[in-house]
C-alpha cells in the first residue's frame, strides 16, 4: 500500500507518522506546503501549493490511500478529493484543532478557550460539509477535537500525537537544582495562554520565588528540543483544556509538564496524563509547587516519560494508524467509505 | 559519481566547436524531452534519431520544409529502477543515489543514447540550421542522508547542505565531459551544448546556494543557466539575482487557454519565456485553442512540454496536430524574432 500524507505539517506529525509507517513496511510519503520557522523537513517533501497542484495528477494515480491534514487536500478547490473518490481510493482527514474549533462548541465545556485563530464558524461548517461529501473517516488527536467534527463524519478515530520517544534519551530534572529553569514555548501565544503563564511568572518573581524563566520562540524544532532538554519544568498550554506536542516532547524528555486538562476529558485518555493540571487562575500556585519541590519534578518527569512511551511512541501510534487504515480500506471495499 | 571524473572546480569547459556560444543566438523554441523512465509505471524513455528528426525538422509530404524546434531539453524523470531524478518526480519514487545520477548522465551520453541521436538527427537539418542542447540537472533532495560517495567521500545532503552543491557540480562536470566525448571536435556539428536547466519550479530557500554555485560554474564555461518555474510559485521576480540566464514560466494548472494571456503578460514583463505544458495529450481543438492564445513572438522563448514522443507519433500517423504545431512554430512573426533571446 502506498500512502500519501498532505499538505500541512502540524507539529511534525506528517513526518513522524510517515517514518513510523515506513518502519512497518508501508510506502509512505508526505508533501508539506506549510512552512514556518519550526523548519520541519524530516521524512517530508517541502513544496509550495503551486508545485503540489502540478504533482497532484500523478500523485492521485500513484498512491493508494490519502491521509489529508488540517482540512486541506492537494488542491485548493478540493477537485482532487472528488477525483480520488471517483477512483474509489480511500481517504482520511486529520483535523488538528484550530481548523475546526468553533467557539460555540469549545465554550460549552471550557470558559477559557481561545478560538481567535479559527476560521469563522460558517466557513468551518461549509468546509466540513464539503469534505465529508467525499471523506467518511476523520482522525483527531483527542476527545477535545472530536467534538467539533463528529456531526460531519461517519467515523472519527482518535490517534494520539506521535513522537519518536525512543530516539530521545530522557533528561530528568536534577534533584539539587535550587534555581529551576521554567520553559514555555508558544507557537501561538494567544492560544497557549502565554499571557496567563507570564503573569504567573511575574507574580512568583514578585513573591521572591527563586527560578529562571525562558520563553522559546522562533526556533527550529531541533533547536527548541535542545533547549527543552535544559529545562526543569515545561509549561505547555493553559487555555485549551488538553495538551499538545510541547507536552509530549517534554514528557519524552522526562520533564514535568504544567498544563490545563479539562476535568471532563481526563477520563477519556487511555490513562490520566501525568500533567500537573491548573486552570488559568491556578497556574501560579501550581508552578510554585513544582519550583519548590524537586522530588515532585522528578516524579512527574518519570511518570511523563512512561506515559509518552506507552501512548505517544511513534511505533505504537503508527501501529494504531495502520489499524485505522485497514478499517478505512475495508469500508471502501465494502462500498461504505 | 565516481572518483577520477572532472573536478567540479577544475578547468573551464568550453564547447568544442568552431563558434563560441555567444556567436550563436539562443534558439527560442525548445522541446522538453523526458528521458530514462516515465513518472508512473516507469516505462523506459529514449529518444532515437527517428523520433527526434520530426521534432527538429518540419516534415511535410516527404519534404523538409525547414527547421522546427531549435532547442531540446533532456530531462531524466526517474531511473528505470524508480529513483527520483526530476523535481516532477518528487515523492513518487525512491530517493536517488550517486549511482542513479551517474546512470542518468551516462544513459543520455553513451553511444546510441539521446545525445548521439540528437547529433545524428541535427546533421540532417538544412544548411545553417542549429540546435541547442539543454540538460536538466537532477534534483538533490535535501532530506537525503546518504547519497553515496563522491571522490571518496560520502555525501549527506540532510546534515551538510554544501554536499548538494558538490553533487550538482560533479554531475554537470560529468555530463560536460561526456558531451565532449559524444560530440567530438566536428566543426560542422549542428548541436551546441547551450547549458543546464534547473527545473524545480519554485525558489526553495535551501536551494539558493546550489543554484548560485551552479550558475557560476556554468558561466565560467561559457554556458547558460536556465530555470523552468511555475507561475504562482515563489521566486520568479528574484530569478536574475540567482544567476539564471533564461527563465521560462509555466502557467498554473488553473490557467485555462482564456487566461494564458495573463501568463504571457507576466512572462513578458519579467523578460522571461513561457512553458506550454500538457500532462495529457491535447485534442486537436484543445491544441489549436492554446496555440491561438499564444503569439510566440511576444515572449523571449517557448518551451513545449508534451507527453512523451507525442510529436513524432503525430507525424508518423499523419495527425493534423503535427502540422498545427509546425505552422505555429514557423509563423512569419515568430521567425522574424528569431535570435531575440540573445546569448
Amino acid at each position: 500500500m502506498k500512502v500519501l500524507h498532505a499538505p500541512t505539517e502540524i507539529a511534525g506529525q506528517m513526518g513522524i507518522l510517515t517514518q513510523g509507517l515506513r518502519r512497518r513496511g508501508v510506502t509512505a510519503t508526505a508533501y508539506n506546503t506549510f512552512h514556518s520557522y519550526l523548519g520541519y523537513r524530516d521524512h517530508i517533501y517541502n513544496l509550495d501549493a503551486a508545485e503540489l497542484a502540478v504533482l497532484a495528477a500523478d500523485a492521485i494515480r500513484h498512491f493508494d490511500l490519502f491521509h489529508f491534514h488540517y482540512g486541506q487536500s492537494l488542491t485548493s478547490d478540493l477537485t482532487d478529493v472528488a477525483e480520488i473518490a471517483r477512483l474509489g481510493k480511500p481517504m482520511l482527514m486529520h483535523h488538528w484543532g484550530n481548523d475546526v474549533r468553533t467557539h460555540e462548541v469549545a465554550a460549552r465545556n471550557n470558559p477559557y478557550v481561545y478560538t481567535g485563530d479559527s476560521p469563522p464558524p460558517e466557513r468551518i461548517h461549509a468546509r466540513l460539509t464539503q469534505l465529508s461529501r467525499f471523506i467518511q473517516h476523520a482522525v483527531v488527536q483527542d476527545e477535545e477535537v472530536r467534538a467539533y467534527v463528529t456531526p460531519y463524519y461517519r467515523e472519527v478515530h482518535v490517534l494520539p500525537i506521535a513522537f519518536d520517544v525512543h530516539r530521545v534519551a530522557p533528561s530528568y530534572p536534577a534533584a539539587d537544582e535550587t534555581c529551576p529553569l521554567v520553559v514555555h514555548a508558544p507557537t501561538n501565544p494567544a492560544f497557549k495562554g502565554t499571557h496567563v503563564i507570564e503573569a504567573a511568572v511575574e507574580q512568583l518573581r514578585a513573591q521572591g520565588v527563586r527560578f529562571r524563566y525562558l520563553r522559546v520562540e522562533k526556533r527550529s524544532n531541533r533547536e527548541a528540543l535542545a533547549l527543552y532538554r535544559e529545562a526543569d519544568i515545561v509549561v505547555d498550554q493553559v487555555l485549551c483544556g488538553s495538551y499538545g506536542l510541547l507536552a509530549v516532547e517534554a514528557m519524552s524528555l522526562g520533564k514535568p509538564v504544567l498544563g490545563f486538562i479539562r476535568e471532563d476529558l481526563r477520563a477519556t485518555f487511555p490513562e490520566p496524563p501525568p500533567i500537573v493540571s491548573a486552570r488559568p487562575d491556578q497556574v501560579a500556585d501550581a508552578l510554585r509547587e513544582l519550583i519548590e519541590h524537586p522530588a515532585l519534578r522528578i516524579e512527574k518527569g518519570r511518570a511523563g516519560r512512561r506515559y509518552a512511551e506507552r501512548h505517544h511512541a511513534s511505533d505504537k501510534v503508527a501501529r494504531r494508524l495502520l489499524a485505522i487504515y485497514e478499517q478505512v480500506v475495508q469500508d471502501r471495499e465494502g462500498g461504505r467509505a | 559519481m565516481t572518483p577520477g571524473e572532472d573536478c567540479p572546480h577544475g578547468r573551464p569547459f568550453g564547447p568544442s566547436f568552431a563558434h563560441p556560444p555567444a556567436a550563436w543566438p539562443v534558439q527560442p523554441y525548445i522541446l522538453r524531452c523526458g528521458v530514462l523512465a516515465a513518472p508512473l509505471g516507469k516505462a523506459v524513455r529514449r529518444w532515437d534519431e527517428d523520433t527526434l528528426w520530426p521534432c527538429l525538422a518540419h516534415l511535410a509530404r516527404g519534404r523538409v520544409n525547414g527547421p522546427l524546434f531549435g532547442g531540446v531539453l533532456f530531462e531524466a524523470d526517474f531511473t528505470p529502477g524508480g529513483a527520483m531524478l526530476s523535481p516532477r518526480a518528487t515523492g513518487l519514487g525512491a530517493l536517488p543515489t550517486a549511482a542513479d545520477w551517474a546512470l542518468a548522465a551516462d544513459a543520455m551520453l553513451q553511444p546510441g543514447g539521446n545525445a548521439a541521436a540528437l547529433l545524428a538527427a541535427a546533421r540532417r537539418l538544412p544548411e545553417g540550421a542549429a540546435v541547442d542542447l539543454w540538460l536538466a540537472v537532477p534534483y538533490p533532495f535535501e532530506q537525503q542522508a546518504d547519497f553515496g560517495a563522491l571522490s571518496g567521500r560520502r555525501l549527506n545532503f540532510r546534515d551538510h547542505p554544501e554536499d548538494r552543491t558538490a553533487a550538482v557540480l560533479a554531475w554537470m562536470a560529468r555530463v560536460s565531459s561526456g558531451w565532449r566525448a559524444a560530440a567530438g571536435e566536428d566543426p560542422a556539428a549542428r548541436v551546441r551544448l547551450r547549458g543546464f536547466a534547473w527545473t524545480r519550479s519554485m525558489l526553495w530557500p535551501g536551494d539558493l546556494a546550489v543554484i548560485r554555485a551552479a550558475a557560476d560554474w556554468v558561466h565560467q564555461r561559457g554556458l547558460m543557466w536556465m530555470w523552468c518555474y511555475l507561475h504562482g510559485s515563489d521566486g520568479a521576480e528574484r530569478a536574475d539575482a540567482c544567476g539564471f540566464d533564461l527563465c521560462l514560466g509555466r502557467p498554473s494548472p488553473a490557467d485555462t487557454p482564456h487566461r494564458l494571456g495573463d501568463a504571457l503578460a507576466r512572462a513578458g514583463s519579467l523578460g522571461h519565456g513561457l512553458i506550454l505544458a500538457w500532462d495529457a495529450e491535447p485534442t486537436a481543438d484543445g491544441l489549436a485553442e492554446v496555440l491561438r492564445s499564444v503569439p510566440p513572438h511576444q515572449v523571449r522563448a517557448l518551451l513545449v512540454d508534451l507527453p512523451f514522443s507525442a510529436i513524432p507519433r503525430w507525424h508518423a500517423q499523419g495527425d493534423p496536430r503535427y502540422e498545427r504545431m509546425a505552422q505555429w512554430l514557423t509563423q512569419p512573426a515568430w521567425r522574424a524574432e528569431e535570435g531575440g533571446a540573445g546569448a
